[in-house]
C-alpha cells in the first residue's frame, strides 16, 4: 500500500497505516507491548496504563509517557516500549493491582512449575492461588506479572474484596473479587454486541461492573453470547461448564449450528474432550464473535448418550450390530431400489461439501434416482427468487459490510436467534446511526433496534412489499438510467403495481405514513441491504416476497456494491454447500439443472459415466409426502434434523413411520432413529474433515479437533463409500476430502478454483503467542487469519467474490419477476379466530420480577397480552383485566393491554428471552441448541380469566 | 409502587426544560421529583432515551447524590472539604452522629433523617458549614449542630 | 430566605410600600446575610448578619422610621455627602478598597435575575458592538490582545484556545461554560451566576461570534439553585430580547444556550469528562487526542471556559484588549513568567478575619490580600499555612517569602502551588499540615472517577499511607512509598485529576516535611488533630 508508514518498536521496524495506534500497529505486526484494557476490535479506553511507552516523533520526544493504545503512528516515529522508566511505572500500577486481587501465586517464582495438587511453600489459601483459578493458564494479568518481573513481596497490604460469587445465572460465573475494572466486558457488550447487559457501577475505589440494581444478566438483557467471557483477561467472568478444566490442545474449526459460519478455537483437554469453545478473532465472518449456540453448545459433543455402535432391530427392538453386518442389511435393502424407483435420500444440514457431494453422485449413478435433499432445505424459496432474478442462489454481498450499509431492512426473520452473529454487525450499524427498517408482525429483538418497525397483519407482507415498491416509483426514487441498461423489461411488474390502490395498501395495516417512510429511508439510501428470512409468511407468497425484495434492490439500484445487496437467512449450518454442490432437487452439481442435456453431458463427461434419463426428482417435503402415500418405500435420513418433529415438514416422523425400511445415521436416538430399521452412528462436526460454505458463499475448512474414542460413530461420507464399494458402484471413496475438492471444482464451476491448497496458501500469519507476549484469551490461538474462498471462484486465479454483480449479471440482464400482489388469509378456525405474534422482550414497563436464586433460575413476571383497542372491546375485554391466551397447544395467561400499533386480528405478546436460556438450562435434551423455539404465529383466542 | 409515584416520575422524565434532554439529566428531574430512584424510574428513563436499563444504572451509581431507597423525612448534610475540615467539620460531624444516634452517614431507623456527608457544600466561606433539607447554615459549632438537629427532629416529630 | 420573609412580613405589618429585592454577592461573605436599605434620596445602607429579628426592627425604625441603625450598618454605597451618622462608605472597608472589579462589577448592584437591570448598567454594549463593528476574527484578535488567561485552573491564554475552535469548519460547534466549580474553597463561579449571569451568558454569546459556533452550555452542578435559576431566567430573558436564538441582533449570527446540570462529580469540571457528563453519562475523562476543538460535546468541536473567563470578555470587548493586559503583571520570559493581565477573583475561606470573594488586580502580593484587605489571622494567631488553587493544587508555608509572592499564574507555578481558580484556604497556627493533607487526599480519592488505573488505587493507597502517618503508625518506609505511587500517578494518569492529584503531598513534603517526622518519628502530632482520623472513602479494599 503506498500509503503505509513506518515506525520503530524497542528497535523493530513496523509497517503501518496513518491514523493506526501505536498498540494496534504492534499487535498486527506481533510485536508485544503489555496492555489491560484495550482490546482489538474495540475502540481504544485508556485506563490501565500498562502500555505507557516513550515516543519519538518529528517534533522531538512526546511529552510524558503516552499510552500506546491511544498513541496516533505517524511515519518515522520511534517508540521505547522497555525503558526503565517505563517499566517503573507499570510495575507501580501492578503492585497497586496486585494489592486488590488473590495475588498468592503472582510473585511466587515457582508458578512456571507448580501445580494444583502441589503443597504450597508459602502457605498461600486455595482462594488464592491462581493454580485453582479457572482462568490460570490464560490469565493475561498473571502473564504481564511474570513479564514485568515483580518482586516478590508487595509493599502494599492485600485485602479481598469479599463480593458474593454470581453463580445463578445460565452458563457462566461472575467473581468480582477478580476483577480488574478494565471494563473490556462492558465495552464489549455496548460497543460489539449493542446489548449493554452489563455496566460500570459506582466510582473512584468501588468503579466495578454489574447490572442494573445488582439483577440477574437473564433480567438485563444478556443474549448469552459470551463476548464478556472471552475478553476479560482475568478469571472474573468463566464458563461454567468445565470451568476448572485446562486445554491441552486447541482446533479451529467451524461452528456448524448455523450458516453464519463463525471460526471456532476449541480447547481440548488432556483427555481429549473439547472443554471451551473461544470465536476466532481474526475471522472474516465472526470476526470473534459467537452466540450463546456456537459459544456453549458443545455439551452434546461429549454427551453419555451419544450412540456408539450401529443398531439393527431385530425382533422390534434396536439392537448393537457391527458395521459390517449394518451396511451389508442396508446395502441388501438398498440393492432393489438402484434402478431408481421407491427410493430417495435425505442428508443433513450439516454435511460437509465433500460429503454432499458423495452423496449425490451415490444417489445419481449408483442407485438411479434423483430424490435428493437436505433436510435444511425446508425454505427453498429463499434462494430460489433470488436465482431467477439476479442468477446465484445466494447472499449477494458478506455479512461484515452490513456494518458499512446506509441503510439496512430487515425481513420476517428472527435472526439475532436464529442467526445471531448477523445480527452484530447491524445492531452496531444501528447503534451508529444507520437507519434500520424492520417488517415483521412479531416483536423481535431487532425491533428495538429499528428506526422504523412495519408490522403487516399476517399474510400482507407481499402487499405490503408491492406498497413499499409503488412508493419508491411514485417518489421518483427509481435509478431510471441503469435500470434501462441493466434490468430486463418490467412492464407487468409496473402493471401490477398499479393495482395497489389507497385501499389495498390500508389492508397492509400499515400506515401509509410508515410505507413512505420506509421507501425513502431503504431507497434514499447509498447502498441499502436487506437481510430476509421467510418466517411466517404463508407458502403461497413466499417466492413472490422474495422476488419483490429483488425488484426493490433492483429498483434502487442496491446490488453489486459493498454494503448494499440481499442476504437470504437459510435454514442450516450448510444449505449454501448443499444448493452448490447439487444436494437439493432438480440439480446436478454446479446447480446446473438435472432435466438440462448439455448440463448433464456435462457432468457425465467429468464422471465418466452415463446418468440414468431424468425422471421425477423430489425433494425432502415431497419425498415425505411421497413415504406417507407409500411411493417411497426405502429411505436413507443423515442427520439430527429438528424439521422433522418441530412442524415445518408437517408430521415428518408419521411419515417416515409409513417407509418399509428406514436406515438413519444420528450422533443420538432422536425420534427418526427411534423408529428406524438401522441406525448408524453419526460422528460430529468436531470429529471430521471438510469443508462447509456459509451464508455468504464463503467455503471454510472444518477440521477434527477430537479423536473418536470408545465409539464407532463415523461420517456419512465414510457410509455413502462402504455402501457404494457393497453395491458395486466406482468413484465414490471419501479417504482424502482434498480430493473430493478437487473432483467438486473439477464439475462445479462456482468452485473451480478451490482447492485445500489455496484454501491454506492464503490463510495469513497473524502472529506468534509465547509466554512473552501474552494475548487477550481471543488472540491466544490466533496465529493464522483463514479466510476462505467466496465463490464464485471459477480458477485457481479467480480472487475470492465478496460482493455479487458488481459487474453486471450472469444472463446479462437482471430479470424481475410481477407478483400479483396480495394478501393471504390464514385459515380461520372458529376456536381460533385471532393471530398470536410472540414477541422478544428486553425491557418491560410495569412489570413485577420475582428472581429465585437456587440450581436454576425462575422468573416470574406479568405477561402482557397487547390487543388492538378495536379487538379488545370486540372480544368484550377490557384494558388491565387478566386474559388467557388459548392456542392448540398452549394456554398462557397475562395481563389484556390495548395498544392502537397492534394490527387488528392479532394478539401480540411479550416473550422474556431469559425464558429460552432458562429452557436451554433445564432441557433434558442433550442437544438442545438445535430446538431452540422459533417465535412461530399461531392462531389463538383471548378469554378473560377469573371472571365471576 | 404506587400510580402517583409513577406519574410523577412519568412527569419528571416527560417535562424537561431544556432541550438537551439525556440520561442524567433525566435521572436528575427524577431526583428532583421524588428524591429517589426507584426501579421504576431507571425503566423509565431508559425507555425513554433509548438505552437499557444497566446503561441507567451506570450513570446512576456515578454520582453519589442518587440514592435508591425513599427518601427519609430530613435530609441532613454536613461539609467534610478542607475549608470546613479546617474549621473543625470533624466535630460537627461527630455531633451529627450523635444526634442522629448513628455511627456513619445513612439514614436513621426510624426514617426520620438522613446524614450525609459532602465534600463541599459551596459555601466555605462560611464554615463549617451544614445543610439542613437543602437550606445552608454557616459558622456551625457542634453545640448549634445539635440544636438544629434537635428542631428538625421535633417538627418531624410532630408531623 | 428567612430574612426575605422576615423583611415581607415586616413591610406588610407596617404597611409600607416598599419593593424587596434579591441581589447576588457582594462579596463580603463574613458579613453575610447582608440586607440593604435604600431610602428615597437617601444612600443605600447595608447591614451586617441580618437575622429575622434584626431585619424586623430595621423594617420598622429604618424603612418606616427613617432612622438607619448605625450599630448593625457596615457602610453605605453613594455619594459620600449623603454619609449617614456613624456609618462609613463601604468602599472604606478594608475588603473593598483595594478592589478592582471587571467581572463582579455589577455583583450586589443589579438584581441578577432582571437583563434590564443588566442592561440599563451597559450591558450587551460589547456584544452590540462586536456584532456590528467587529469580524469574528477581530473580536477574537482583541481577546488575544487582552492576554486573558483561563481562570478554570490552567490558565491557558483563552484567545488562543478560541483560535483552535474558529478554525475548525465544521458548522455545529459548542461553547462550554464550567461552573462545575467542585473545587471547596472556591465559590466564585457560582457566585457570578448567583449575582451577575448576564455578564457570562453575554460573554459565552461573544466566544460563540468569535469562533462561529451555534451553540453554548452553561455547566453547573445540580442542587446550586440560585446559580441555576438565575442563569436561567436571563437566558430567557435574552430570548426574548432577540439576545440569543436567530439573527442575534438582526446580524444573521445566531446562538443558542442553555443550562446543563451534573450530578456530585468533582471530576465533571475536567473538560472531557465535562463533555461526557452534557451527553449524559458517567463523567469520566476522554483521553486526547482528538481534543475538544476537533472532537468534543456530542461529537462536536468545542471550546471549554471556566465562567470567569467568559465574564471578562465583555468588558475586554467594550473597553478593548490593551485596556485589560494594562492591568495584571508584566511577562519576564526568561524565568518562565509569561504575565498574567486583569484581575484575580479570590475567595477567601478559613481562619481569617475577613472571609469571602474579591477581585483585585494581578500583581498584588499575598501580603496585601491576606493582612491588609482580609484582616489577618483572627484571635491573635498565627498564619501558617495556605491551601491554594483547590485539593489538586498546592499547600503553601506563610512563610515572608511566600507571603510576599505576587499575584500571578506562573510565579504561584514556580512556589509549587497553583492560583488556579483563586480559592485559598487560610490555616492559623492550630492546624497540622500532615491531617489537612490528609483530607486533601481523602477529597480527591472520594472525587477520583475511578476509570484510570493509577488514580484510582492511587489515590488509595496514598490515602491508606496518610491515614496511617496521621494516626502516628506510619513507618519510615512510607514517605518513599507516598513518593513511588505519586510520581507514577502523576506520570501514569489520564487526567489532570491523577496528575496533580499528588501536589498536596509533594508541596506539604516540600514546606512542612518536619511535621511528617514528627508523627512517623517522634509519633507526634504537630497541631490540633483529631484522635482517630475521620476520613470519607470510597474504596473496596
Ligand atoms: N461444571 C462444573 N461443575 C462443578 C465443578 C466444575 O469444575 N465444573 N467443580 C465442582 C467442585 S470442585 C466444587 S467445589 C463445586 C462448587 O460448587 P458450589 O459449592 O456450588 O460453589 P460455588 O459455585 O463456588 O458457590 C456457591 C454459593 O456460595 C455463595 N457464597 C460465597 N461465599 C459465601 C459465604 O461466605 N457465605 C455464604 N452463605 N455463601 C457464600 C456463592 O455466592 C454461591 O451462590 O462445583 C462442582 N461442580
Ligand atoms: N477463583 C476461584 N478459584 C477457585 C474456586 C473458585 O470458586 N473461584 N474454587 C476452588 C475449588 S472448590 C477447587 S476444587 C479448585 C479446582 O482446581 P483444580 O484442582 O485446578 O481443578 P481441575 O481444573 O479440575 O484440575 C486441574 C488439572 O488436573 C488435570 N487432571 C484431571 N484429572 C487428572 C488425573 O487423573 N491425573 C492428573 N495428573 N491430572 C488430572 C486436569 O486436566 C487439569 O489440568 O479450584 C479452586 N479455585
Ligand atoms: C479534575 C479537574 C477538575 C476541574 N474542575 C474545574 C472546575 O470545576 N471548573 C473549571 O472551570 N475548570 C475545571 N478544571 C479545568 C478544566 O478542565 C478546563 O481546563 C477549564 O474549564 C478551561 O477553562 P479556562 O481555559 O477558561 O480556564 C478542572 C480540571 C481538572 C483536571
Ligand atoms: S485471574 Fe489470573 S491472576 Fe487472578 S487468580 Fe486467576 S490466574 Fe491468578
Ligand atoms: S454474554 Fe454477551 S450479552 Fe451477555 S453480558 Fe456478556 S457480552 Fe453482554
Ligand atoms: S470482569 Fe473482566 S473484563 Fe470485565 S472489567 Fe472485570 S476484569 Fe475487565
Ligand atoms: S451465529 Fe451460528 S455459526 Fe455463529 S456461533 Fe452462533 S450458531 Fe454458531
Ligand atoms: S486520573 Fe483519576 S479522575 Fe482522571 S481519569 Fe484517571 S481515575 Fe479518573
Ligand atoms: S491504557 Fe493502553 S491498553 Fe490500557
Ligand atoms: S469546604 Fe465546606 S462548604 Fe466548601
Ligand atoms: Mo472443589
Amino acid at each position: 500500500m503506498p500509503d503505509d508508514i513506518t515506525i520503530s518498536i524497542d528497535g523493530v521496524e513496523i509497517r503501518t497505516q496513518p491514523g493506526k495506534m501505536v498498540l494496534e500497529a504492534a499487535i498486527d505486526a506481533g510485536v508485544y507491548v503489555p496492555y489491560l484494557c484495550y482490546h482489538s476490535g474495540m475502540k481504544p479506553y485508556a485506563a490501565c496504563r500498562m502500555c505507557v511507552v516513550v515516543a519519538e516523533n518529528e517534533r522531538g520526544r512526546v511529552p510524558g509517557f503516552p499510552a500506546a493504545c491511544t498513541l496516533a503512528a505517524t511515519d518515522g516515529m520511534t517508540i521505547w516500549s522497555e525503558t526503565p522508566d517505563v517499566n517503573e511505572l507499570r510495575r507501580s500500577v501492578m503492585q497497586m493491582l496486585i494489592a486488590e486481587h488473590p495475588n498468592g501465586c503472582l510473585t511466587c517464582h515457582r508458578v512456571e512449575i507448580c501445580g494444583p495438587s502441589d503443597v504450597c511453600l508459602r502457605h498461600v489459601s486455595v482462594n488464592d492461588r491462581c493454580v485453582t483459578c479457572p482462568k490460570n493458564e490464560r490469565c493475561e494479568f498473571k502473564d504481564t506479572v511474570r513479564y514485568l518481573g515483580m518482586e516478590l513481596e508487595s509493599p502494599m497490604t492485600y485485602s479481598y474484596r469479599e463480593i458474593p460469587l454470581e453463580v445463578s445465572d445460565p452458563f457462566y460465573d461472575r467473581d468480582y473479587n477478580l476483577c480488574i475494572t478494565c471494563g473490556r466486558c462492558v465495552r464489549a457488550c455496548e460497543e460489539v454486541r449493542g446489548d449493554s447487559a452489563i455496566c460500570f457501577t459506582e466510582r473512584s475505589g468501588k468503579a466495578l461492573v454489574g447490572t442494573s440494581f445488582g439483577t440477574s444478566l437473564l433480567e438485563s438483557g444478556c443474549e448469552f453470547c459470551g463476548a464478556c467471557i472471552d475478553v476479560c483477561p482475568v478469571g472474573a467472568l468463566t464458563e461454567r461448564e468445565n470451568k476448572w478444566e485446562k486445554a491441552a490442545t486447541v482446533q479451529r474449526t467451524i461452528c456448524t449450528h448455523c450458516p453464519v459460519g463463525c471460526q471456532m478455537n476449541l480447547e481440548i483437554n488432556e483427555q481429549g474432550r473439547v472443554i471451551r469453545a473461544i470465536p476466532e478473532l481474526n475471522s472474516p465472518a465472526n470476526q470473534g464473535q459467537a452466540c450463546y449456540k456456537g459459544k456453549f453448545g458443545l455439551s452434546h459433543l461429549t454427551s453419555g448418550q451419544r450412540l456408539r455402535r450401529p443398531l439393527i432391530r431385530r425382533n422390534g427392538i434396536l439392537e448393537p450390530a457391527t458395521w459390517d453386518e449394518a451396511l451389508d442389511l442396508v446395502a441388501e435393502r438398498l440393492r432393489p431400489h438402484q434402478s431408481g424407483a421407491g427410493f430417495g435420500i435425505i442428508t443433513a444440514a450439516d454435511s460437509t461439501n465433500e460429503e454432499f457431494y458423495l452423496a449425490q453422485k451415490f444417489a445419481h449413478i449408483g442407485m438411479g434416482t434423483h430424490n435428493l435433499d437436505h433436510s435444511g432445505n425446508v425454505q427453498p424459496d429463499l434462494t430460489r427468487g433470488l436465482e431467477d432474478v439476479f442468477g446465484y442462489p445466494g447472499a449477494t454481498n458478506s455479512i461484515r459490510e452490513l456494518k458499512k450499509s446506509d441503510c439496512i431492512l430487515v425481513f420476517n426473520s428472527n435472526l439475532t436467534e436464529s442467526h445471531n452473529v448477523v445480527g452484530v454487525p447491524i445492531k452496531q450499524a444501528a447503534r451508529d446511526g444507520t437507519p434500520l427498517v424492520v417488517i415483521d408482525t412479531r416483536e423481535v429483538e431487532l425491533t428495538r433496534y429499528a428506526n422504523l418497525w412495519l408490522r403487516p397483519i399476517p399474510g400482507a407482507e407481499l402487499l405490503l412489499l408491492g406498497a413499499i415498491l409503488k412508493t419508491v416509483l411514485d417518489e421518483g426514487l427509481v435509478d431510471a438510467d441503469w435500470m434501462a441498461e441493466n434490468v430486463e423489461d418490467h412492464d407487468t411488474l409496473l402493471y401490477e403495481l398499479e393495482l395497489i390502490d389507497e385501499a389495498a395498501m390500508a389492508s397492509t395495516g400499515v400506515s401509509r405514513d410508515d410505507i413512505v417512510q420506509a421507501a425513502r429511508l431503504y431507497a434514499t439510501a447509498n447502498n441499502a441491504a436487506v437481510v430476509y428470512g421467510l418466517d411466517n409468511v404463508p407458502a403461497a407468497i413466499t417466492r413472490d416476497c422474495v422476488v419483490a425484495l429483488c425488484n426493490l434492490a433492483l429498483f434502487t439500484r442496491n446490488v453489486g456494491q459493498p454494503g448494499g445487496g440481499l442476504f437470504p437467512m437459510r435454514q442450516g449450518a450448510n444449505t449454501q454447500g448443499a444448493t452448490d454442490i447439487g444436494c437439493i432437487p432438480n440439480r446436478l452439481p454446479g446447480g446446473g439443472p438435472l432435466f438440462d442435456d448439455e448440463n448433464r453431458a456435462r457432468v457425465e463427461e467429468v464422471w465418466g459415466v452415463s446418468l440414468p434419463p431424468p425422471q421425477q426428482s423430489m425433494g425432502v417435503a415431497d419425498m415425505l409426502s411421497a413415504a406417507a402415500s407409500g411411493d417411497i418405500r426405502t429411505m436413507l435420513v443423515v442427520g439430527d434434523s429438528p424439521n422433522f418433529t418441530n412442524g415445518l415438514l408437517g408430521d415428518g416422523l408419521a411419515a417416515l413411520e409409513q417407509l418399509d425400511f428406514l436406515v438413519t445415521m444420528d450422533t443420538f436416538l432422536t425420534p427418526p432413529a427411534q423408529i428406524a430399521d438401522v441406525v448408524l452412528p453419526r460422528v460430529t462436526f468436531a470429529e471430521k474433515d471438510g469443508t462447509f460454505t456459509n451464508l455468504e458463499r464463503r467455503i471454510q475448512r472444518i477440521r477434527p479437533a477430537l479423536s473418536v474414542k470408545n465409539n464407532d460413530a463415523m461420517a456419512e461420507g465414510w457410509v455413502f463409500a462402504q455402501l457404494a464399494q457393497r453395491l458395486g458402484i466406482d468413484g465414490i471413496s471419501y479417504e482424502d476430502p482434498a480430493a473430493l475438492m478437487d473432483e467438486i471444482a473439477s464439475v462445479t464451476q462456482l468452485y473451480g478454483g478451490v482447492s485445500y491448497d489455496r484454501l491454506a496458501r492464503e490463510s495469513s500469519l497473524v502472529m506468534q503467542t509465547g509466554v512473552e507476549s501474552p494475548r487477550p484469551t481471543q488472540l491466544l490461538y490466533t496465529s493464522r487469519e483463514e479466510r476462505g474462498i467466496q465463490w464464485p471462484c471459477p480458477t485457481a486465479n479467480s480472487p475470492t467474490s465478496p460482493v455479487l454483480y458488481s459487474d453486471g449479471f450472469p444472463n446479462g440482464k437482471a430479470e424481475p419477476g410481477a407478483p400479483r400482489f396480495r394478501v393471504i388469509d390464514w385459515e380461520s378456525e372458529p376456536r381460533y379466530p385471532a393471530l398470536l405474534a410472540p414477541g422478544r422482550v428486553l425491557l418491560q414497563q410495569e412489570r413485577d420480577t420475582d428472581i429465585e436464586y437456587g440450581d436454576l433460575n425462575k422468573i416470574i413476571r406479568e405477561e402482557e397480552v397487547q390487543l388492538n383497542p378495536d379487538d379488545a372491546a370486540g372480544w368484550n375485554l377490557s384494558d388491565g383485566e387478566p386474559v388467557a391466551v388459548v392456542t392448540a397447544t398452549n394456554h398462557i395467561t397475562g395481563i389484556a393491554r390495548a395498544n392502537e400499533s397492534v394490527p387488528r386480528g392479532v394478539v401480540a405478546m411479550t416473550t422474556l428471552f431469559g425464558e429460552l436460556a432458562f429452557e436451554l438450562q433445564t432441557s433434558e435434551d442433550v442437544n438442545p441448541m438445535a430446538r431452540v423455539p422459533g417465535l412461530q404465529i399461531e392462531p389463538c383466542r383471548v378469554e378473560p380469566l377469573g371472571r365471576a | 409502587m404506587d400510580a402517583a409515584t409513577q406519574s410523577l416520575i412519568s412527569d419528571a422524565v416527560n417535562s424537561q426544560p431544556q432541550s438537551t434532554v439525556t440520561v442524567l439529566s433525566s435521572l436528575l428531574a427524577v431526583e428532583d421529583a421524588i428524591g429517589y430512584i426507584p426501579k421504576e424510574a431507571v425503566e423509565a428513563v431508559a425507555l425513554q432515551m433509548d438505552a437499557t436499563i444497566n446503561d441507567v444504572w451506570a450513570v446512576a451509581t456515578f454520582y453519589p447524590n442518587f440514592r435508591f431507597v425513599p427518601p427519609t423525612e430530613h435530609r441532613i448534610e454536613v461539609c467534610w472539604g478542607p475549608s470546613c475540615h479546617v474549621m473543625g467539620a470533624d466535630r460537627i460531624i461527630a455531633a451529627a452522629q450523635d444526634s442522629l444516634s448513628l455511627s456513619d452517614e445513612g439514614d436513621t431507623p426510624d426514617g426520620k433523617a438522613t446524614l450525609r456527608y459532602n465534600t463541599c457544600l459551596g459555601a466555605c466561606a462560611h464554615a463549617p458549614v451544614m445543610a439542613i433539607d437543602h437550606h445552608l447554615a454557616g459558622r456551625i459549632t457542634p453545640e448549634s449542630a445539635r440544636e438544629k438537629i434537635a428542631d428538625v427532629l421535633r417538627s418531624a416529630a410532630s408531623h | 430566605m428567612e430574612v426575605v420573609a422576615a423583611t415581607k412580613r415586616a413591610l406588610e405589618e407596617r404597611q409600607v410600600v416598599a419593593n424587596v429585592s434579591e441581589v447576588g454577592t457582594l462579596g463580603l461573605c463574613f458579613a453575610e446575610p447582608l440586607m440593604d436599605v435604600q431610602t428615597p434620596g437617601g444612600p443605600r445602607i447595608f447591614y451586617r448578619n441580618v437575622t429575622p429579628e434584626l431585619a424586623d426592627s430595621i423594617v420598622e425604625r429604618h424603612v418606616a422610621g427613617g432612622n438607619p441603625l448605625s450599630e448593625h450598618a457596615i457602610g453605605y454605597l453613594g455619594h459620600r455627602s449623603l454619609a449617614p451618622d456613624g456609618i462609613p462608605h463601604l468602599d472604606d472597608h478594608p475588603m473593598r478598597s483595594m478592589e478592582q472589579r471587571i467581572a463582579l462589577r455589577n455583583a450586589g448592584n443589579i438584581d441578577p435575575s432582571d437583563l434590564y437591570q443588566y442592561i440599563a448598567n451597559g450591558g450587551y454594549a460589547a456584544l452590540n458592538k462586536a456584532l456590528t463593528q467587529m469580524s469574528p476574527d477581530e473580536t477574537r484578535q482583541e481577546v488575544l490582545t487582552s492576554g486573558l488567561r483561563g481562570r478554570g485552573g490552567a490558565a491557558f491564554p483563552a484567545g488562543v484556545k478560541w483560535g483552535f475552535l474558529a478554525g475548525n469548519p465544521d458548522p455545529n460547534k459548542y461553547i462550554l461554560c464550567n461552573c462545575e466549580e467542585g473545587d471547596p474553597g472556591a465559590f466564585n463561579d457560582r457566585g457570578i451566576l448567583e449575582s451577575d449571569p448576564a455578564t457570562v451568558v453575554e460573554g459565552i454569546t461573544i466566544a460563540g461570534y468569535a469562533c462561529n459556533a451555534n451553540r453554548g452550555y452553561i455547566f453547573i452542578r445540580h442542587g446550586h439553585n440560585q446559580p441555576i435559576d438565575r442563569t436561567r431566567a436571563v437566558i430567557e430573558q435574552a430570548y426574548e430580547l432577540g439576545l440569543l436564538g436567530e439573527n442575534i441582533l438582526g446580524s444573521g449570527f445566531s446562538f443558542d444556550v442553555e443550562v446543563a446540570l451534573t450530578g456530585d462529580s468533582y471530576v465533571s469540571g475536567e473538560e472531557t469528562a465535562l463533555m461526557e457528563a452534557i451527553e449524559g453519562k458517567r463523567s469520566m475523562p476522554r483521553y486526547r487526542p482528538p481534543f475538544p476543538a476537533q472532537v468534543g460535546v456530542f461529537g462536536k468541536p468545542s471550546n471549554i471556559n471556566n465562567v470567569k473567563t467568559l465574564a471578562y470578555v465583555p468588558e475586554i470587548v467594550a473597553r478593548g484588549g490593551e485596556w485589560f493586559a494594562s492591568i495584571g503583571t508584566p511577562a519576564d520570559r526568561d524565568n518562565g513568567i509569561n504575565g498574567s493581565s486583569g484581575t484575580a477573583i479570590l475567595c477567601l475561606s478559613g481562619d481569617i478575619t475577613y472571609t469571602g470573594l474579591m477581585e483585585v488586580p494581578l500583581g498584588m502580593t499575598l501580603r496585601n490580600v491576606l493582612f491588609d484587605m482580609a484582616g489577618g489571622v483572627p484571635n491573635g494567631k498565627r498564619m501558617k499555612l495556605l491551601q491554594t488553587g483547590g485539593p489538586l493544587g498546592g499547600v503553601l508555608s506563610a512563610s515572608d517569602a511566600n507571603l510576599d509572592l505576587v499575584l500571578d499564574f506562573d510565579v504561584f507555578r514556580a512556589a509549587g502551588a497553583i492560583l488556579g481558580s483563586g480559592g485559598i484556604i487560610v490555616c492559623d497556627e492550630d492546624t497540622c499540615a500532615v491531617d489537612l493533607t490528609r483530607n486533601l487526599i481523602a477529597f480527591c480519592q472520594y472525587e477520583s472517577c475511578g476509570k484510570c488505573f493509577p488514580c484510582r488505587m492511587g489515590m488509595s493507597h496514598l490515602l491508606e499511607v496518610l491515614e496511617r502517618i496521621s494516626n502516628l503508625e506510619g513507618t519510615e518506609e512510607d514517605l518513599a512509598l507516598m513518593r513511588n505511587i505519586g510520581e507514577n500517578m502523576q506520570a501514569g494518569s489520564l487526567c489532570g485529576h491523577g496528575q496533580l492529584g499528588f501536589n498536596p503531598v509533594s508541596s506539604a513534603l516540600r514546606y512542612f516535611g518536619d511535621e511528617f517526622e514528627a508523627h512517623i518519628l517522634d509519633k507526634r502530632h504537630t497541631g490540633d488533630c483529631p484522635e482517630q482520623v475521620f476520613s470519607p472513602k470510597l474504596t473496596r479494599r
